[in-house]
């Protein structure tokens, strides 16, 4: 036990009991700011490998209560302990206006959670829509109130809905025993069969007979392969149909 | 403003390290007193807050277990320094130890504890996390919720506050008749400040807890200087201590007004 | 693995150079920093390509665009180092080299020869590398927006090349089209050519030549036949002439054969000369006679005169002068005058009537002669100047009649058919010759409408055409099997990894790999009844599954773990690019690939993973 947790104990026991009219009153907020600080313990030793920080707040409403910052990577949760009435979460409209305001001018922020002091921490999470909406039709505030949570098991899944969780197969890590060939190596293989095939056939017509006897092989396959290649670029069958149309100089047969 | 008054007597489970504190405490204000009287004033001292603690409690005991009523051991405190009979300091401890009701425990009774689902592990952890006498305590506290009244327990171990704000939540503990919601922790001088305001306990003497624990702080503050404390947390602890000032000025300001003193 | 890269000139950076490790290495930095140029730095290198310049626009991956620029770029593969070097001037490709660094030796020294080197270490072609291993600003939005139903057939097919494939195998036989409508209008000549026997200029023009030397002779030919014909015209025309004369003649003296006797047989030109002979006597009776006339018109006008002046006068008294001799003259004498008068008038009426009466019995007569001559001189004429064959002036008329007859006859008959025939059969020939020349003519128009000089060009131009067509042929061959193969085998392996990675993003299992009538590969869900919908994905998923992708490419193609991506988090939420980061991540523990170098620009993000083995942060 250290001094300071002490003086801080002692101080928020205090603050409770100056904030609170009746004893079950204060040791609701009591209970809440231990627990608040229990599970932010929990939490920071859980994700310890995920640089989660939990840090006391209490820049809220100006008063000195157990409100905390979760930064998580590029964004931050908000964690506000308000008081329930006899253990009942209630809100009013007079938060939500602050928390949006507090929203607004802290982009990084991606939730408000709320945190009612009542035996299980339950808590709601809003963000800047929801408070937005709640500010013009406060009517679907009690309906709010119907969906609260445990805190502790609040954060973790507003944790997680931030980030998801995309399992490496392992079978993508395998490195195949056969390589395949991308298509220009296997057309660079097939063409020089097909040109033989081509220039073997029979021929009755004496030019196309005449062009298989003097075919000039290299040049013609590396025409092919050049144009195989910008056509791999992405030239456009347009294009292609230029070069492939394009003959050599008189002369170079 | 609304302000926490003193509501319902309940049961009172105390702490070691409070007898300890108060002992400290209590030295420290008697401390131009020396030996044997120093012993005895505070003895009295002790004696007479319990006294006053007992009359707040709904059975007019106060309880605690065997193994910490054991560890209540006033020479570890201010009084080591004061040249004193051992044996003079025993029979202290002994006279304070009348005035607890004792439960005996063993490790296996509070087994179940560490036992407990989802527990908080640094808490339950059998030597880094309370002791078995902490635990003990917490026992206890379950064990007297069943007569269905509030039970407080007192101790400056946020520790075991932690836990007991824990426990009373657990739904497989609410065993009827035993209510875990009743038990409810609680800092020591926090109690002693709702008796305070209820002009039970003096403001000297209130003021006296607070200022004890504030120069305590500051000395063990200055002690750390020589292994070099963070200034910041220094200067975080100093705020605080004044913080501490104003709300206790608060709480006078509350009693006095429930005396009539400021119209 | 990439090691190290220096950049020289080179778009962003002066001068900078950086160190790679195993793992991630992430390039941080607000846009505009130099991210993407080294990027480029190393996929140049590499390739001697940059993904987002081409040959005309490379200049522009230099700082200063007035020197010249240099990438080195260390890497290792099995274990090996490698160096390479290359620098790119302002207006064209520097030098370049690849170099074992264990040894120094130089493997390569030309941009050309360092690729092909490149490609052999990493059993990758140059293009593969830059479709698949580098993914450049732009691929992650493209596939983000592309039709979500087709988009991941789309990347598939784009990143193997089948899409470019496609456009290629487009291409050629779009190239086939048009090479035969090309020969389809080169073998009407050629089949011209053929016909015509013509293989050389040589030839054609010789034919020409001899065409020319025929015509020349045949247009002589004509031209003789046609004087002929003319000739014989002209005969017939003047025969018929004189034939039409002698008819009228013949008649003339059937009707008068008096005055024509003994003329028959008599020499016309005789015959004439004697008629003329009695026309000139009689135009001299006949002056005669008008002379006569002529003074008796005189006598009596001056008897009319003085008859006129004598005459006015009454029964009176008065006297007349003589109009001779002025001496006044009494009634008696003057009607005695007027008797005498009135008598030698009288006896001048009947000379003058004698003489008439003659006059008009000679001018019948000379009329009649005028009329025989005028018969007989239009034939005389004819005769004399038409020169007709047989036929002269010493003959007869009855010989000439005859000779006339016959002359028409034959010529009518036979000559002239014979020179008609002649004529008729020459222009035929004219034609025929004057169609094959035209036809060399226009083959001569036909070859340098074509652009060819001769008949040797539009052989060569055939030969070249076809030697092109056969290279189409194989090329189409080629390219089918290559698509099928591709399909068969590549894209089916690859699908099967995509149904595998589905699971992972749906949060559905049990998808499958089936090949559609097409035989296309697509990915199901038999248990769910489901087909693979990219629009089950947010983007974040989608921006990882194209990157899953191009890796399971990458393995399953090369020997390259390397990954290079430009921006991947750029169009994603924040959600998903927290995702996509983690993912990326687990993928290198994963040993999904060894090594990727990453720009962006989300420092937040990747702050947390900083300390982490493998995971390298590099501001830029």
């Amino acid at each position: 036990m250290s001094e300071n947790n002490l003086l801080k104990g002692l101080m928020d026991e205090f603050m409770a009991s100056f904030s609170q009219d009746s004893q079950d009153a204060m040791m609701r907020r009591v209970n809440a700011e231990r627990l608040i600080r229990l599970y932010a313990g929990q939490f920071i030793d859980q994700h310890q490998a995920e640089s989660i920080r939990i840090l006391p707040d209490q820049r809220l409403a100006g008063e000195d209560v157990a409100d905390f910052l979760v930064q998580v990577d590029d964004y931050d949760l908000r964690i506000v302990l308000i008081d329930s009435t006899n253990g009942v979460p209630q809100l009013t409209v007079k938060y939500i206006q602050e928390w949006l305001d507090l929203l607004e001018d802290n982009p990084s922020t991606a939730f408000m959670i709320v945190v009612w002091t009542t035996d299980e921490l339950l808590a709601l999470p809003f963000s800047m829509v929801q408070l937005q909406t709640l500010l013009k039709s406060p009517e679907q505030v009690e309906d709010c109130l119907l969906n609260v949570t445990p805190l502790n098991q609040l954060i973790p899944v507003i944790i997680q809905q931030q980030v998801k969780n995309w399992e490496i197969d392992e079978d993508l890590s395998q490195k195949p025993d056969e390589r395949g060939r991308d298509c220009y190596s296997i057309f660079a293989e097939k063409i020089g069969q097909a040109i033989d095939k081509e220039a073997n056939r029979r021929y009755k017509i004496e030019e196309r007979l005449k062009a298989a006897q003097e075919f000039p092989y290299q040049k013609e396959k590396q025409v092919i392969l050049s144009i195989l290649e910008d056509a791999l670029e992405g030239k456009s069958a347009k294009e292609l149909e230029y070069q492939l149309t394009r003959l050599p100089r008189r002369g170079s047969i | 403003m609304p302000i926490t008054t003193f509501e319902e007597k309940t049961y009172l489970v105390i702490d070691n390290c409070v007898l300890s504190m108060l002992t400290d405490c209590f030295c420290d204000g008697h401390k131009r007193l020396s030996g044997i009287q120093l012993l005895h004033e505070t003895q009295q001292s002790i004696l007479d807050l319990l006294n006053i603690m007992k009359s707040f409690a709904v059975d007019g005991s106060l309880h605690t277990t065997q193994v910490v009523s054991l560890e209540y051991q006033p020479q570890n405190g201010i009084l080591g320094n004061h040249i004193l009979d051992r044996r003079h300091i025993k029979t202290m401890a002994m006279q304070v130890r009348r005035q607890f009701e004792l439960l005996g425990t063993s490790p296996n009774s509070i087994q179940y504890l560490r036992e407990l689902p989802k527990a908080p592990r640094h808490l339950i952890h059998p030597t880094d996390g309370l002791s078995d006498a902490d635990m003990s305590l917490i026992h206890l506290g379950l064990h007297l919720t069943q007569n269905g009244n509030k039970v407080f327990l007192l101790s400056n171990d946020q520790d075991l506050l932690q836990f007991s704000s824990w426990i009373r939540i657990q739904k497989c503990l609410r065993n009827p008749p035993m209510n875990p919601v009743n038990l409810e922790g609680m800092l020591c001088l926090a109690y002693l400040d709702l008796l305070h305001r209820n002009c039970d306990i003096s403001t000297k003497q209130m003021s006296q807890f607070i200022n004890y624990l504030i120069r305590d702080t500051g000395n063990r503050m200055a002690e750390r200087e020589k292994v070099s404390l963070n200034p910041k947390k220094g200067a975080q602890i100093l705020d605080q201590i004044a913080a501490i000032n104003q709300v206790f000025a608060k709480s006078i300001e509350d009693k006095l007004n429930k005396q009539g003193v400021l119209a | 693995m990439i090691n190290y890269i220096k950049m020289i000139n080179w778009r962003a950076y002066e001068q900078h150079e950086l160190e790679f490790g195993k793992g991630i290495t992430f390039l941080m930095g607000p846009n505009g920093s130099g991210k993407t140029s080294i990027l480029e730095a190393i996929s140049y290198a590499l390739t001697g390509e940059a993904a987002l310049f081409d040959s005309k626009t490379r200049s522009q991956l230099l700082r200063d665009p007035k020197r010249p620029g240099t990438i080195t770029l260390r890497f290792d593969v099995a274990g090996i180092g490698y160096e390479i070097q290359r620098t790119q001037n302002p207006d064209r490709a520097g030098g370049a080299s690849l170099i074992r660094l264990n040894d120094k030796k130089r493997l390569a020294k030309t941009h050309s020869s360092v690729t092909n080197q490149v490609e052999k270490l990493l059993e990758i072609s140059d293009d593969f590398l830059r479709r698949i291993v580098y993914m450049a600003e732009g691929d992650v939005f493209n596939f983000l927006n592309a039709p979500p139903k087709d988009a991941l057939d789309i990347q598939i097919r784009t990143v193997l090349g089948l899409t470019q494939l496609n456009e290629f195998s487009i291409a050629l036989k779009n190239s086939k089209k048009h090479f035969r409508e090309r020969l389809k209008s080169l073998q009407d000549l050629k089949s011209d050519l053929d016909r015509l026997q013509i293989r050389t200029t040589a030839d054609l023009d010789n034919h020409i030549k001899v065409g020319e030397e025929a015509k020349q002779g045949l247009l002589i030919k004509l031209e003789t036949t046609a004087q002929e014909l003319k000739e014989l015209d002209q005969h017939t025309i003047f025969a018929k002439k004189l034939q039409h004369e002698i008819d009228n003649l013949q008649e003339v003296i059937h009707d008068d054969s008096e005055k024509w006797d003994g003329f028959i047989d008599k020499n016309i030109q005789t015959s004439l000369e004697q008629f003329q002979d009695n026309l000139n006597v009689i135009e001299q009776d006949l002056t005669d006679i008008r002379m006569a006339l002529a003074r008796l018109d005189g006598q009596d006008e001056s008897y009319i005169s003085i008859f006129e002046l004598l005459e006015p006068y009454d029964n009176s008294t008065d006297t007349v002068p003589c109009p001779v001799c002025r001496k006044p003259l009494t009634l008696s004498e003057r009607n005695s005058i007027l008797k005498e008068i009135n008598k030698d008038i009288l006896a001048i009426q009947q000379q003058r009537n004698k003489q008439t009466l003659t006059k008009n019995e000679i001018s019948k007569a000379k009329e009649e002669l005028t009329r025989q001559i005028n018969i007989l001189k239009p034939i005389r004429n004819l005769i004399a100047h038409t020169d007709l064959p047989g036929i002269h002036l010493q003959m007869s008329f009855s010989e000439i009649t005859n000779a006339v007859h016959e002359l028409i006859k034959e010529e009518a008959i036979i000559r002239q058919d014979h020179l008609t025939q002649e004529r008729s059969t020459t222009n035929v020939r004219l034609s025929e010759l004057e169609t094959y020349q035209s036809e060399y003519f226009s083959i001569k128009k036909r070859l340098q409408d074509f652009g060819f000089e001769s008949p040797e060009e539009l052989l060569e131009e055939l030969i070249r055409i076809e030697v092109r067509l056969l290279s189409i042929r194989a090329a189409s061959q080629a390219a089918e099997i290559t698509l099928a193969t591709q399909q068969k085998t590549d894209m089916k392996s690859i699908y099967q990894q995509i149904a595998g990675l589905w699971s992972t993003f749906t949060g559905i299992d049990g998808w499958e790999v089936e090949m559609e009538k097409l035989g296309f590969p697509v990915v199901i869900n038999p248990e769910y009844g489901l087909k693979l919908d990219m629009r089950q994905l947010s983007g974040g998923e989608k921006t990882a599954l194209l990157i899953m992708l191009h890796t399971i490419i990458a393995h399953h193609f090369s020997k390259s773990d390397f990954l290079m991506i430009d921006e991947p988090l750029e169009h994603l939420d924040p959600i998903n690019r927290r995702s996509l980061i983690r993912f990326l991540v687990d993928a290198y523990r994963h040993q999904v690939f060894g090594q990727a170098v990453i720009a962006t620009f989300e420092e937040a993000l990747i702050r947390k993973y900083q300390s982490e083995e493998g995971i390298n942060i590099i501001g830029v």
